[in-house]
């Protein structure tokens, strides 16, 4: 059975056209940002080599997050083509065995053709990203390149989660003779994530500031968990807060639009964070970044040339690792509303047979995308200030250029976001179009 | 039901025919999926179209509601007793017309998940600008009529086949149109709860003078309409008005 099904796959475009692409645009960027990773732990300069292996490490962690999200929604979007096909084996008496195994070798074909795109967008690129500067010359394309065997090792990681993360999502759904049955209650979002977090931050704002540590690793260890603490703890809380954000703006909303947009958020606020919840490490370090900047501006201009080397290439780190955050949301966002709309191809049908025109279905997706996206910047620029003040203090939190790189960072996250979104318009011409 | 409640909605009547389409044809590529049918759609009356998969009842749908144009034809509409010309106005025309004098009813109902039953009704009446708390007042009275008192909150999920099937009734009632199609309504429930529903059809659409055109393959679905059309190959073969059968090349559905 699972031959046929296979021998089938490619025969319509349809089925498995979107999820390649998807996994392929997921896989191309993830492959760059571990070329990137790379060429920082293998760059020969004695003195610099393990703070730029530091710096490298702390983007990598940072990026894990938006990985993660975007190689879900890939992972949905296959589910979304792959839902109508199983539920007709179900009814032909396929056991929920025979099903999941169809599923993993199915993720695997889609996932691996996804991944060999994604390698040739990886080559694609290395030329264009191979001329930034770093550590004094430009990466290149040989320091781009991970080698036959790291890159073989590495697209076999990015199948192995694009496997996981397609099997995972099959749990989420009962695949039934008459269809697929996805939740029909809003998923709960308990406050005790709000307490946890909370007590966390505590934890390790006690241990940063009151309790004298001597040790120099232990140190290390506890100011990079005072960074990384509260960013986990944004992660933690986000979804109970945009709950609750959502929870007062379906109450209050005005319009159909508004109203329509905060269900939407309230019917998994947990996903819904997922899919734009990579911004909110983008803000933190957006905020930490441009207080540092607008406090390094502030001090004595530095002589040394290797330190203004190493001044410039963490700053260009930074605003590089923040562009590739907002990327993968924008891809992430793509990705997700492409699957929400082929998922409810009949109801947007039948809205438009209804008298809905394109622009008001497409009106209502922006706000259940842009909205959670202002409450997700809320609070990660809420608590990233409540970190960064305590180190940089007030005057320079409140600097015009802090503010000034701050509105950069943001404004150029929601406009990638907004494109994101405009990428998903064709699909919801052909859905609403004429059958 | 709340008879009282649906007589309140009933729709300003004229005695001329409310759609009147004459020699209406549509081609699918190679395919004619309806060749010269005329047919008049009168105020207050059920009507059925049947016929056997691929005769063309659900595109004749489609054009008498303005989904779609014919290729040739013409399909005269009574919007608020002004004759407008479907096939003339361009597709935002349609759909805003759609949207404010036509009520649709599909087989799956299609109602938006994450909404509250009170809300995918309250919503229709919203995107036509209606303010928030009487278009909730007034889908709060559409459920009510329809015997879904207490059931406002609930979502789609937690509620029956022809629970659902009736929040869809409620939605396209909502807007008070002028005119209701319905494609299968009871086709995906059983037969009991599709007698219900029928019912509820019926009493909210002819029961306030508004004309309902059910596209059915259920005999016992059309058995409950005022008028039965059938097609065939494309063709206008049957009408109930005429009293039986039209000859061979007569293509014209009567009035009442």
């Amino acid at each position: 059975m699972i031959r046929l099904f296979l021998e089938k796959l490619f025969a319509d475009r349809a089925v498995w056209a979107l999820p390649v692409a998807g996994f392929g645009l997921t896989s191309g960027i993830g492959l760059m940002v571990f070329a990137g990773a790379m060429y920082f732990y293998t760059l020969e300069h004695s003195a610099l080599q393990d703070v730029y292996f530091l710096y490298a490490t702390v983007a990598l962690i940072l990026l894990v997050i938006p990985m993660l999200a975007l190689m879900s929604s890939a992972a949905r979007l296959l589910a979304r083509r792959r839902d109508e096909r199983l539920s007709g084996l179900r009814l032909l008496g396929a056991s929920s065995g025979q099903l999941r195994r169809l599923v993993l070798a199915e993720s695997v074909v889609l996932a691996g053709a996804g991944i060999l795109a994604g390698s040739l967008l990886y080559a694609l690129l290395m030329p264009l990203v191979g001329l930034l500067v770093f550590a004094g010359q430009p990466m290149g394309v040989s320091g781009l390149w991970l080698g036959p065997g790291l890159l073989a090792a590495t697209c076999a990681v990015l199948l192995l989660f694009a496997v996981a993360a397609a099997v995972a999502g099959l749990r989420r759904v009962e695949v039934t003779p008459l269809g697929v049955r996805t939740r029909q209650l809003p998923q709960r979002v308990k406050w005790v994530r709000a307490v946890i977090a909370l007590l966390a931050v505590a934890v390790v704002f006690i241990l940063h500031n009151m309790v004298p540590i001597h040790n120099e690793v232990l140190l290390l260890v506890v100011a990079f968990a005072f960074l990384a603490v509260p960013l986990l703890a944004v992660q933690l809380v986000g979804p109970w807060v945009l709950k609750l954000i959502a929870r007062r703006q379906a109450k209050r909303a005005a319009t159909a639009e508004r109203l329509i947009a905060a269900r939407n958020v309230l019917e998994s606020p947990q996903q819904m964070w997922r899919q734009v919840g990579g911004v909110a490490i983008a803000a933190f370090v957006g905020v930490i970044a441009g207080s540092g900047v607008a406090l390094m501006s502030s001090l004595e201009p530095m002589t040394h040339p290797e330190d203004v080397m190493l001044v410039g290439d963490i700053q260009r780190g930074v605003w590089l690792t923040l562009f590739v955050a907002f990327l993968m949301t924008a891809c992430s966002v793509g990705l997700n509303q492409t699957a929400q709309v082929l998922d409810r191809k009949d109801l947007y049908r039948g809205l438009a047979t209804m008298g809905l025109s394109v622009r008001q279905l497409n009106r209502i997706r922006v706000q259940s995308v842009m909205r959670p996206l202002a409450a997700v910047l809320t609070v990660a620029v809420g608590s990233a200030c409540v970190v960064a003040l305590p180190i940089v203090g007030l005057t320079i939190l409140t600097a015009p250029l802090t503010i000034l790189l701050l509105a950069l960072v943001l404004g150029t996250g929601v406009l990638l976001i907004y494109l994101g979104m405009l990428a998903t318009r064709p699909t919801m011409r052909v859905v609403t179009g004429p059958a | 039901m709340s008879a009282p409640f649906i007589r309140e909605t009933m729709v300003c009547m004229n005695t001329a025919p409310f759609i009147t389409a004459t020699q209406l044809s549509k081609r699918y590529g190679a395919t004619e999926a309806l060749r010269g049918v005329d047919v008049t759609i009168h105020h207050g009356e059920s009507v059925a179209i049947m016929g056997p998969s691929g005769s063309g009842k659900t595109t004749l749908m489609h054009v008498l509601s303005g989904i779609i144009t014919p290729h040739s034809g013409s399909v005269q509409f009574q919007a608020l007793n002004r004759p407008v010309e479907l096939s003339t106005l361009n597709s935002e025309k349609r759909a805003k017309l759609r949207l404010q004098h036509i009520g649709f009813v599909f087989q799956e109902g299609l109602l938006m998940p994450e909404l509250t039953a009170l809300e995918n009704v309250a919503v229709a009446l919203m995107l036509s600008g209606v303010p928030r708390p009487a278009a909730e007042s007034t889908a709060a009275g559409w459920l009510h009529a329809l015997g879904l008192e207490g059931m406002e909150d609930r979502r789609p999920g937690q509620l029956s086949g022809g629970q659902a099937q009736r929040v869809a009734i409620a939605r396209a009632q909502v807007n008070n149109p002028q005119i209701v199609f319905a494609d299968e309504p009871t086709g995906a429930l059983d037969s009991a709860t599709s007698d219900q529903v029928l019912s509820a059809l019926l009493d909210s659409t002819s029961g306030r003078g508004a004309p309902l055109v059910v596209v059915t393959h259920d005999e016992a679905v059309a058995a409950r309409c005022s008028r039965i059309v059938r097609l065939q190959d494309g063709r206008l073969v049957h009408d109930s008005a005429t009293s039986g059968a039209l000859p061979e090349g007569h293509n014209a559905g009567g009035g009442r």
